[in-house]
Order: structure tokens, then sequence, then C-alpha cells
């Protein structure tokens, strides 16, 4: 491969580039195939572990550059979360005062020739003793004493108090509450009063009337304060004595007064005062 | 010494080339695509292998050249849909012009380099284009120029200048402490690289 003293540079290209050709050759024959395999294997090995490497710096950078955009996407979303939070509650609420509602209108449409006005629970008695609630109905809206206030579970009680916008209701498990009642199977008048327990309880019923455990009570109508067959309860237990005149009935009420919300007022419903036929007659 | 060295380098080079540039290169695509948008949605990268080769050949005899060419190209083809030589070959014509043209100057310049980079890098991307062609593969030239071949290039000249620095530093290296070193110097001074 010498040339005058100098190695024959093209010569050397040649035989090189043959080398390169016989190898193209094997290569394309397959021949070089397990070769390739072999050689292969510890770079292939080499080039995983440097590619894992790269991928955990570039995972890292990227996470780095990004950091800003993902703090403010963070504060973005923050935002967005509380606001369809909020959102959600509204609606939750929008949701529950229409399933609310929708009950109070199946109730109303079941008795005809009553008026309703519908109202918010905005409060109950700070005393503790009195069990009452206010309303925002008042004599604005034709809110008067002594007008019976229902739900579509039951009765609730009647006005006792009126302001402009707003009424004081007297619970039926009020103490001084009295309600003319009666068992709707066997129609036997009573009186229902309420407890300091907050339970009802159902007296004056005749020793000869029977009462069964889950009968439903119903308002009477008798003494005028409320209209006739409106539900206050049901019997839970019957208490008989027989060196009393009476007997007497543990009853529950329907409506759970603790979460009373949403009311109706019966405004078509005049009590009458039956006061009047107390005094005596002049000459 | 120097023909030894090629494998592990050119082994660590074509691993890097295979893992972690494209990684580097759509990083910096990333950063940098916004002023340069030749860069954007590309697919070119840095030819080490083929950066080192022809550095190693400049400063080297010619069959020390030969020797990394055809280590070089091997592995290029591994890689590769393109039969094992075929780089090879290219990488040998590569550098037996660089080698050549080496021997005429008394210098190397920036200038000089960089021409022979962009030289070497358009060779070997025509070369592979119709190694491909032959093969029965065919690409739109026009699209495979825009994506492939101009970002290369680009990417070539930027890394050829600290490749060759990185290159000759270690021939330096290798020379102070061969035992022959006085006899290597004489041949390449022969070579004409002094």
């Amino acid at each position: 491969m010498r040339l005058n003293g100098r190695p024959n540079r093209f010569a050397l290209l040649m035989m090189m580039l043959s080398v390169c050709g016989l190898l193209v050759l094997l290569a394309l024959a397959g021949v070089l195939s397990p070769v390739e395999a072999v050689v292969a294997a510890p770079l292939n090995s080499l080039s995983g572990a440097l590619n894992r490497v790269s991928l955990s710096f570039n995972q890292a950078v990227d996470e780095l550059n990004n950091l800003g955009q993902l703090r403010e996407r963070i504060s973005e979303l923050e935002e967005q979360l509380a606001r369809g939070q909020i959102e959600l509650l509204q609606l939750r609420e929008a949701a529950s005062d229409y399933d609310r509602l929708v009950s109070l209108l199946s109730y109303t449409s079941t008795l005809e020739n009553q008026e309703f006005l519908s109202a918010d629970v905005i409060g109950v008695d700070q005393t503790g003793i009195v069990r009452s609630v206010i309303i925002n109905r008042g004599t604005r809206d034709g809110v008067a004493v002594g007008m019976p206030v229902t739900t579509d579970l039951g009765l609730v009680g009647r006005i006792s108090g009126v302001s402009a916008n707003a009424s004081q209701v007297q619970l039926i498990t009020d103490e001084n509450s009295a309600v003319s009642s009666r068992l709707q199977e066997t129609r036997a008048d009573g009186s229902i009063v309420g407890q300091a327990s907050g339970v009802l309880r159902l007296t004056f019923v005749d020793l000869d009337a029977e009462i069964r455990q889950g009968d439903l009570v119903i308002t009477s109508g008798l003494g005028g304060n409320f209209p006739p067959d409106i539900v206050v309860g049901q019997v839970t237990s019957v208490r008989q004595f027989e060196f009393e005149l009476f007997q007497e009935a543990q009853v529950r009420s329907l409506i759970d007064f603790q979460t009373l919300e949403l009311v109706l007022v019966i405004t078509s419903f005049q009590p009458i005062d039956l006061t009047v036929f107390d005094q005596p007659e002049e000459n | 010494m120097g023909r030894y060295l090629s494998l592990p380098i050119l082994v660590i080079a074509t691993a890097l080339s295979a893992s972690i540039l494209p990684q580097l290169v759509s990083f910096g695509v990333g950063l940098f695509g916004n002023v340069s948008p030749i860069l954007n949605n590309t697919r070119g990268q840095l030819n080490l292998v083929m950066l080192l080769v022809l550095a190693w050949s400049i400063r080297s005899d010619l069959a020390s050249g030969f020797i990394w060419a055809l280590v070089g190209g091997i592995l290029l083809d591994l890689y590769s849909a393109i039969p094992i030589g075929a780089s090879s070959a290219a990488l040998m014509i590569i550098v037996y012009a660089a080698n050549g043209a080496a021997r005429q100057l008394y210098r190397m310049r920036i200038v000089t380099l960089l021409a022979m980079t962009l030289l070497a890098t358009l060779f070997l991307q025509v070369y592979t284009y119709c190694a491909l062609l032959l093969l029965g593969l065919s690409y739109d030239i026009p699209m495979v120029i825009r994506l492939v071949y101009l970002p290369t290039l680009l990417y070539n000249l930027a890394g050829a200048l600290p490749i060759y620095a990185i290159v000759r530093l270690m021939q330096r290296r290798i020379r102070a402490n061969s035992p022959s070193a006085s006899t290597n110097l004489s041949l390449e001074s022969d070579a004409g690289t002094a």
C-alpha cells in the first residue's frame, strides 16, 4: 500500500470501501443478523439506561418550566371549584325547596275550598320554653291571628302573633296548645295537647272509645279553631285507667319540628270566637 | 491508542444519539422554537457520530480515521434502516476527503471546519437518501429537507466546534501519554495537520 514511500491513500480507501461493500452484502443476505443482535445488545442496554435518565430529567425540567403555569392553573381551578360549590349548594337548596313545594302543592290540591299561603320559617322562639316558630308572612300578606298552619305532613300549629311581615306560630307541641281532634277510624273525639317533652298527648277520649296503636289522629273542627280533617299525628301508645274519666294516648306528629323550613298558612279559614256564647245575656 | 478509543467513544456517542440527544433537541426546540420557527415540529438532530469521526480524522492519520469511520458507521447502521456497512462507506469517503483537505492546510480555521461539516452533512444526507431509495423506501424530498435535513445541518454546524475542541484535546492527551509520542507526532506531521 505504499507508493513512493507514502501510503497510497486511495488504495486504502478502496480497500476499506470494499470491506464496507462486503459488509453490506452480508447484511443484505442476513448473514450478519446474529452478529448484529450480539453487538446491539449492550448498546441497547446503554441507550435504554440513558433514555430513562433523559426522560426523568426532561420530566423534571418540564415540571419546573410548568410550575408557574401549574400554580396559576391551580388557583384558577380552585376559584372555579369554589364557584361551582356555591352554585351546587344553591342548586341543592333550590331542588330541596322545589321538592317541598311539590309536596305542598300536591297536598293543597287535595284540600278543596282552602286557600293557602306558603311561608318560610325564619326563626324559632329564643326562650326555649315556648314552642313556636317565626314565619316570614304577616298582615301585609293577609295573615291573621288564629289561622292554622300546616304542611303536607299535617298540622303545625296556629298563628299566635302577627306583625306586618312576620308571624309567630304556636306549635301543637307547645304545652299551651290544645287542638280538638278525633281518631280517624273510630271517630272518637279528644283533644291534642303539647307536653314539655315535645310529645303530643291525646286526652279527653271516652273510656268506651277504642284507641289502637297506629291510628291516625285528625282535627275534628270542634271549637272553631282549626278546620276539620287535618292530620295531627299517629297513636303510639294508649294509657287507660278505670278510675279515670277519660283515657289518654301518646301521639307522634309526622312532622319533624326541629327541621321545619316551609309551611302553609290556611288563609281562608277564619277561627270562630265562641266566647260570645259564654257572655251572659243582657236584660 | 486512538484507534482503540474509537469503540467506547462511538458506542457512547451512538447511545447518546439514540437516547438523550432527541430529548435535548426537543427540549431545545421547546425553549427556542419561537425564536427559530424552522425548528418547530422538526425531526432532525445532531449527528454526533459523524461529527466525532470528522473531527478525529482531521487531526489523525488516515488509517485511524478509517477505523473510526468503520466503527461509527456500523454503530449508526445498528440504529437505522440501511444495512450494516453502508454508513461506514459514506463516513470513509468523508474521512478521506476531510483528511486530504486538512493535509493541505497550515492550520484549521473555524470557517474551514464549518465548511467541512456542511459538506460532510450534505453528503451523508444525500448518501442516506439514495441508500433508502435503493432499498425501496422513498420519501417526500421537500418535507425531508425541511423537517430533517435542514435542522440536522443547523445542529451539526452548531455542534461542530465544541466537538472538534473536545476531540483535539483528547488527541493531545493521547499523544502526550503515548510512549511513542515522537513517532506518532512525526507521522501526523507527515499527514500535514501540525
